[in-house]
């Protein structure tokens, strides 16, 4: 509210001030008028002559500083998105300033912006909006306008009268809007276009309160003052209203027959012209530039022969008019992204001897769509006269050469050598010839043979394989970790994540890093990962070291938070990981539902399944992530065996991984953990596991906090199903119950082995295996039996 | 009274479900299985003659050899094994079935007036080059006939898909074999395991035959270097004439020792005589029969109703994608062919139909309704215009106009929802209440998807789709949203997006998950013919529930399975209307048949449950509650 405030006493200031201010444009013409009245003119005439026109010089000059330093603001204001109510007390402190507020140039713009201000934004600045300022700010703008004598009628036409009206309309308050719009119909000196336009305001004014018969009577009245505009305006309103009929009408009356049918592209689906559209385009009578203009609105389409036939009524135009830029370039370029290779060259033809056909692009387009269409000599012989065009570029040459080696069916051999390219520019040439082997001339023995040649340009990516230490005595938190952590390999998130995808020349494993190195080689500034297991599960830790951790920990500096990806081997279920310095893992994301196969891992199961803790020091802080084997137990790793993962470590440099990722998820570029486990080993990681599990194995948690025995309640007669249970479970608890009996504190590596590998899945996947049991019993009843 | 009641219970929180994606045995059972294929290679029959021919084969090929044998020691010709069809096992190549039943006849349980599949997996212990499928009608004992044009027939092709195949919907630059595609004739696509890459079979109308690599590296594959920026989903031509499958299976060539996946899909009109129909698939090469697959169906005697929520049971679950299927994208994989691509689009929209996918908001949807109500999908309810952030009296305009113009169009659009933007917050949202309340005041419901924005823009949605797992993990979020007069609908998208070609997950991400926790509706991204090259996206795989080709699409594992997922939530929806009436019912026993019923929902509500087993129990409360009922 205080910035309204502040607006209104400002242009009240303004207001009050106007009458004294000189029109700028008038200084240097009245300044000068003298000058040119005086000759023979003396000498010292002259001189004053010369000086007025340094400061006639220097007064334009000045007058452009000023609107540059306007525009500047502006920009700055947005640029740092600032909210729209300061930016019109911005405006306002500006009109406050002599310089600015004396020139009405300056005056004019800051009014207008101040209007602008007001306007709703688009959305990328909607939330700096505030729908209340236009009440406070607008109509002291407008009116300061308004009642400015140094602006001309055809600004406050456009500017105080055109947002007034807007306004009005905006707040349902119609009456005023339309005093405002007659207020503008009367201002003096407009000429015939901004008669027309103030009384098309009217019209808006109408439309918006769904008077369409007044709205369009306003039309008729403006139509003999600017027939194409009002029509416009006019069919506009017609066809938002559903009324096709009276838009052809007043186009009818308009006269314009090309106007008429620029109007009519978009409403196609409504009213199709197309037909009368080539009837113009082959008139050739018609302006040739308009001709171009309809055919390109609707004959560019596609191959339809009447649209063929109008494409050729124009070939030649572009070429008169040496078309170039985006616009004709795009009638091409759209029809060959579509694959349309007939129409492509169709509108090749239409540009044939225009600039637009020595773009290199559209050469390239040329050549690709000729051997797209089985033109084959065409395109080769195209490519050999843009290959000797040496105004070029090498690469460019060279390119065409592969093609015209390419489509006339011989072998691309050789050419490279002799282009004396870089390695860059060789394998883009390889690339290109691949890309339109494959895609575009059916030639996929070639896209491979150079699809595989592109390949070899790229250093081999690396496979990144930390060893997995097993340890007897279980490491179970960072206190225990500090205590072996001498002990471990280390490796480093030491690869930059997309930092240079460039990898042409250049190692990834070994080339330019940007990661910090300090004295021993060791990176800095990154993530430190070591691993090992333990009976209980598999230990990860990322070790950040930093003189700063306690500030990182007290939330004064930032830390390197993480993402992670985690799966128990290849073509296995995975999840994601992401971590924060100081609150440790904060989500994970899983790629699979629990099933028979797949556990997800769960933080609220601690022991056994996923548990996470940081600790800061003074030098450091560490993250650890402990993943039970019971998740796993189907799955336990032997000898040999890795399991997938993957760190991208984001630190305040970038991103950097262990692995070698390029892109988040990408499963192929992780690295390794690789277990070296004894058998030994594995047997105690077993008997932990079947130690866990073997006494209450029956129990399923129903509830939280709640378990209950599952084939004691498949027997229950009323929430079970007996039949069902004596039929499937009770064979299945008789043999697992027997496998049960074998589990004792000191039974042999036999046992264990045998336990486990028969027993054990099914006791953790008992659930799975009585739903697999359920699903066939009940098949068979229901589809044999229908109950 | 055998409740499932407790089944479900059980199952919930279990976190169980069915079987392993990828098995990993121990070393003893693996040791164990060797010894038998040795004991096995010993003996004599079709078996052990097929087990010594695979002397130089893998171990896990002989592992398989002895499991199989363990499982039809009769077997002469060929051993198949019924599978659950949205199962979490990949049926790769050299995968033993281990959820699948061997010999046992293919059953499907289905309502009138529903596509149901079931699925098999056939072991060949010889190689028998390209054997003939014949489909025939099943009979009833009374003579009643469920016509084989109903039964539609198609092999499973595993092809390569990148590393997070089956997984998740994310890049990657490596491949590996994946059960995806649903094909007449398997070879449109040649896999070649050498080179480790998928070729599409291109057949000109001259009837000459060639191969395009359909799995180059990402930079390859790309046909527009000279036209840059534009977006192109796919740079394969795939709905050219040229790259059509056969209308009707072509049968599928069984090798010696690998494992193969069929998929059927019945269809039972509304007028399909409920009862048990039994025939067979038989199997045929020269014309000499190598053996049958015994089909038993069992049409249930009703038909489901519309998709409700769980939570109010008449309030429609709303079905809504960023579908990405209109005619300009068509055209970008047809050559520019409009006529083709309205035909294509057509036959997309009839798929649409048969997968419960029935009121898709597709660019074209609102410029074309002939199209769609032609299709056969619901033309009442659909996300159908984007707000126009302007002055207020344009804004006021432009929505008196869209008003006007859906009443000409559809009657009116008080089930019509507007949308604006993507996933903004406060500030934003605060921006653009004018907004809506302008295009709400003209009927139009409010649709947003952001995360960020729920406490200010909960009372304003009528449709709120934040990026959020549709499973029980968000059951708190969509309650607080129910809470708030129960009118609006809450979806979800991106967790994860389509792209993930296992049916178990799919099912259950379009199914009794959403359903259970809360959810009204879904709005994923995206349907769409988002191209064959799994490599070839910079963040995201190709997000593809069907393929294009020339004919329409081609169906996939996760698209069945996205059908079976909304047919839950109509069994689900089935099952409450009729026990929700009988829980006042007078007579004990009836009261306690819609109780148990309800809980078996209730107890669902996890995301563990098997969901094949869980449709078996909703079918037998509602054969129950019918009893009651009648």
């Amino acid at each position: 509210m205080k910035h309204s405030v502040l607006t209104y006493s400002l242009i009240t200031g303004v207001l009050l001030a106007a009458p004294s201010w000189a029109a700028p444009e008038a200084v240097p013409a009245t300044e000068a008028a003298p000058a040119t009245e005086a000759t023979p003119a003396p000498a010292a005439t002259q001189k004053t002559k010369a000086q007025l026109k340094a400061e006639a010089r220097q007064a334009r000059e000045a007058a452009q500083k000023r609107m540059k330093q306007f525009k500047a603001k502006t920009s700055d204001l947005d640029k740092r998105r600032v909210r729209y109510d300061e930016r019109i007390a911005e405006m306002n402190k500006m009109l406050q300033e002599p310089e600015f507020r004396d020139d009405a140039a300056t005056r004019y713009a800051l009014l207008r912006q101040i209007i602008l201000y007001t306007q709703t934004p688009p959305w990328t600045r909607i939330g700096l909006y505030d729908y209340e300022t236009i009440h406070e700010a607008l109509p002291p703008a407008a009116n300061a306008i308004l009642a400015d004598p140094d602006f001309s009628s055809a600004q406050k036409l456009d500017t105080a009268i055109h947002y007034l009206v807007r306004y009005y309309c905006d707040y349902d308050r119609f009456e005023e809007a339309e005093a405002t719009a007659r207020r503008g119909m009367e201002l003096p000196d407009l000429n015939q276009s901004e008669q027309a336009k103030a009384r098309l305001m009217l019209a808006d004014i109408r439309r918006y309160q769904d008077r369409y018969e007044d709205a369009q009577a306003v039309v008729r009245e403006a139509m003999p003052l600017a027939p194409v505009t009002a029509a416009r305006k006019g069919a506009s309103i017609a066809m938002d209203f559903g009324k096709p009929e009276d838009a052809a009408a007043l186009w009818k009356a308009a006269g314009n027959p090309y106007e008429e049918l620029m109007f009519y592209e978009k409403h196609r689906g409504t009213d199709n012209r197309s037909e009368q559209a080539r009837a113009y385009v082959l008139a050739t009578t018609n302006d040739a530039g308009r001709r171009y203009d309809v055919a390109a609105a609707y004959c560019f389409g596609d191959m339809k022969p009447e649209n063929v036939a109008a494409r050729k009524a124009i070939a030649g135009i572009p070429a008169e008019r040496k078309m170039k830029g985006f616009g004709p370039m795009n009638t091409i370029k759209q029809p060959y992204r579509l694959g349309d290779y007939p129409l492509t060259l169709s509108m090749c033809e239409v540009f044939a001897g225009s600039p637009v056909m020595e773009d290199l692009d559209i050469r390239f387009i040329h050549v690709i769509s000729l051997g797209a269409v089985g033109r084959k000599a065409e395109a080769a012989a195209r490519a050999a006269e843009y290959a000797g065009d040496e105004n070029l570029k090498p690469v460019d040459r060279t390119r065409f050469k592969f093609y015209e080696a390419i489509l006339s069916g011989k072998s691309t051999d050789g050419i490279l050598k002799e282009a004396k390219l870089t390695r860059k520019e060789e394998a883009a040439v390889i690339l290109s010839a691949a890309r339109h082997c494959l895609s575009v001339w059916n030639l996929t023995d070639l896209a491979e043979k150079y699809s595989a040649d592109y390949e070899r340009y790229f250093a081999d990516k690396p496979e990144r394989s930390i060893k997995v230490a097993y340890f007897d005595t279980p490491v179970k938190n960072i206190t225990a970790w500090r205590a072996v952590y001498p002990k471990l390999e280390k490796q480093y998130c030491d690869i930059p994540y997309k930092g240079s995808m460039d990898f042409l020349e250049t190692d990834v494993s070994t080339g330019e890093r940007n990661v910090q190195i300090d004295k021993d080689a060791k990176p800095v500034s990154t993530l430190e990962l070591t691993t090992l297991c333990d009976r209980y599960g598999l230990h990860i830790f990322l070790r950040a070291e930093d003189d700063n951790a306690r500030a990182i920990e007290q939330g004064f500096a930032r830390g390197i938070s993480s993402e992670m990806y985690f799966a128990p081997g290849v073509n296995q279920p995975y999840t994601c990981i992401g971590s924060s310095p100081v609150a440790g893992v904060t989500w994970l994301f899983h790629t699979t539902y629990n099933n028979r196969n797949a556990t997800r891992l769960n933080k609220e199961q601690p022991r056994t399944s996923f548990l996470s803790e940081v600790e800061f020091t003074e030098k450091d802080y560490v993250l650890h992530m402990f993943i039970a084997w019971d998740s796993f137990y189907n799955k336990l790793p032997a000898d040999g065996t890795d399991w997938r993962f993957d760190c991208i470590a984001w630190t305040p440099s970038g991103g950097f991984t262990w692995g070698g990722s390029q892109g988040i998820h990408s499963a192929s570029a992780w690295g390794n953990l690789r277990f070296t486990l004894t058998p030994q080993q594995l047997n105690e990681i077993r008997k932990e596991i079947i130690f866990k599990t073997y006494r209450s194995y029956k129990q399923v948690p129903r509830d939280p906090n709640v378990r209950e025995n599952l084939f004691q309640c498949w027997k229950d007669p009323e929430i079970g199903d007996p039949d069902f249970y004596a039929t499937c479970l009770a064979p299945l608890e008789q043999e697992l119950d027997a496998y049960a009996k074998l589990v004792k504190a000191d039974m042999s590596a036999e046992d264990v082995a045998r336990v486990y590998s028969e027993a054990l899945p099914r006791w953790k996947g008992l659930a799975h295996e009585v739903d697999d049991l359920r699903r066939r019993y009940l098949n068979e009843r229901i589809v044999t039996l229908g109950r | 009274m055998k409740s499932r009641t407790l089944f479900a219970a059980i199952c919930a929180t279990l976190a169980l479900s069915l079987h392993a994606q990828i098995e990993v045995p121990t070393p003893e059972q693996m040791s164990g299985w060797l010894s038998g294929y040795q004991a096995l290679c010993g003996g004599k029959s079709p078996l052990a003659d097929h087990a010594r021919r695979l002397a130089q084969a893998t171990e896990k090929q002989k592992a398989n050899a002895y499991r199989v044998a363990c499982d039809a020691t009769n077997a002469s010709a060929f051993v198949h094994y019924t599978v659950p069809p949205t199962s979490e096992t990949q049926y790769l190549p050299d995968a033993y079935p281990f959820d699948g039943e061997a010999g046992k006849p293919l059953r499907i349980a289905m309502a009138q007036d529903e596509y149901e599949p079931g699925s098999f997996v056939i072991y060949p212990l010889q190689s028998f080059g390209k054997v003939q499928f014949e489909v025939g009608d099943l009979r009833t004992a009374d003579g009643k006939v469920f016509p084989k044009a109903e039964l539609d027939l198609k092999v499973v092709k595993v092809w390569y898909q990148n590393g997070n195949g089956w997984y998740s919907y994310f890049q990657d630059t490596g491949l590996k074999l994946c059960p995806e595609l649903l094909l007449n004739d398997e070879d449109l696509i040649r896999v070649d395991t050498g080179k480790v890459a998928n070729y599409a079979r291109l057949t000109e109308a001259d009837g000459s035959v060639s191969y395009r690599w359909l799995t180059p590296p990402r930079n390859v594959d790309n046909r527009i270097e000279n036209a840059s920026g534009y977006r192109l989903d796919e740079s394969f031509c795939a709905m050219k004439p040229n790259f059509t499958d056969a209308a009707t299976f072509q049968g599928a060539t069984l090798d010696e020792g690998v494992f193969k996946q069929f998929f059927l899909t019945a269809h039972a009109t509304t007028n399909q005589a409920p009862g048990l129909y039994t025939g067979a698939i038989t199997l045929t090469r020269d014309k000499s029969v190598i053996g049958r697959i015994p089909v038993e169906l069992r049409v249930l005697p009703f038909v489901l109703p519309k998709p409700k929520t769980y939570f109010d049971r008449d309030k429609d679950f709303l079905v809504f994608f960023c579908e990405y299927i209109g005619f300009e994208l068509i055209r970008q994989i047809n050559g520019n062919d409009q006529e083709l691509a309205e035909k294509q689009l057509i036959s997309l929209l009839k798929n649409f139909a048969r997968h419960n996918e029935v009121t898709p908001n597709f660019r074209g949807r609102f410029q074309r309704p002939d199209i769609c109500e032609a299709a056969g999908l619901d033309t009442s309810t659909f996300k159908t215009i984007s707000m126009q952030l302007a002055r207020p009296a344009d804004m006021k305009y432009d929505a008196r106009r869209k008003r006007e113009e859906h009443l000409r169009k559809f009657g009116a659009p008080e089930n019509y929802f507007a949308t604006w933007g993507d996933e903004y917050g406060l500030a934003i949202l605060n921006g653009i209440r004018p907004m809506i309340d302008t295009y709400k005041n003209e009927g139009f419901k409010f649709a947003i998807n952001s995360r960020h924005g729920y406490s200010a823009a909960a009372y304003l949605a009528d449709l709120y789709w934040p990026p959020v797992h549709p499973d029980s993990n968000n059951s708190t979020i969509t309650a607080k949203f129910n809470a708030l007069g129960g009118d609006g609908y809450f979806g979800w998208y991106a967790c994860q997006h389509v792209g993930v070609e296992n049916p178990a997950y799919i099912r259950r991400q379009y199914g009794l998950a959403p359903y259970r926790a809360g959810f009204s509706c879904h709005y994923n991204y995206a349907h769409h013919l988002n191209g064959y090259n799994d490599l070839r996206g910079s963040t995201y795989r190709a997000m593809n529930f069907v393929y294009g080709h020339g004919d329409g699409v081609l169906d996939t594992l996760a698209w069945e399975a996205f059908r079976e997922g909304m047919d839950d939530i109509r069994y689900a929806t089935h099952l409450q209307h009729l026990a929700h009436p009988l829980v006042k019912s007078p007579a004990l026993q009836a009261r306690y048949a819609a109780k148990k019923a309800l809980q078996l929902l209730a107890d669902m509500n996890t995301d563990d449950f098997d969901l094949t087993t869980a449709r078996l129990e909703m079918i037998r409360h509602i054969l129950t509650l019918q009893s009651f009922s009648n």
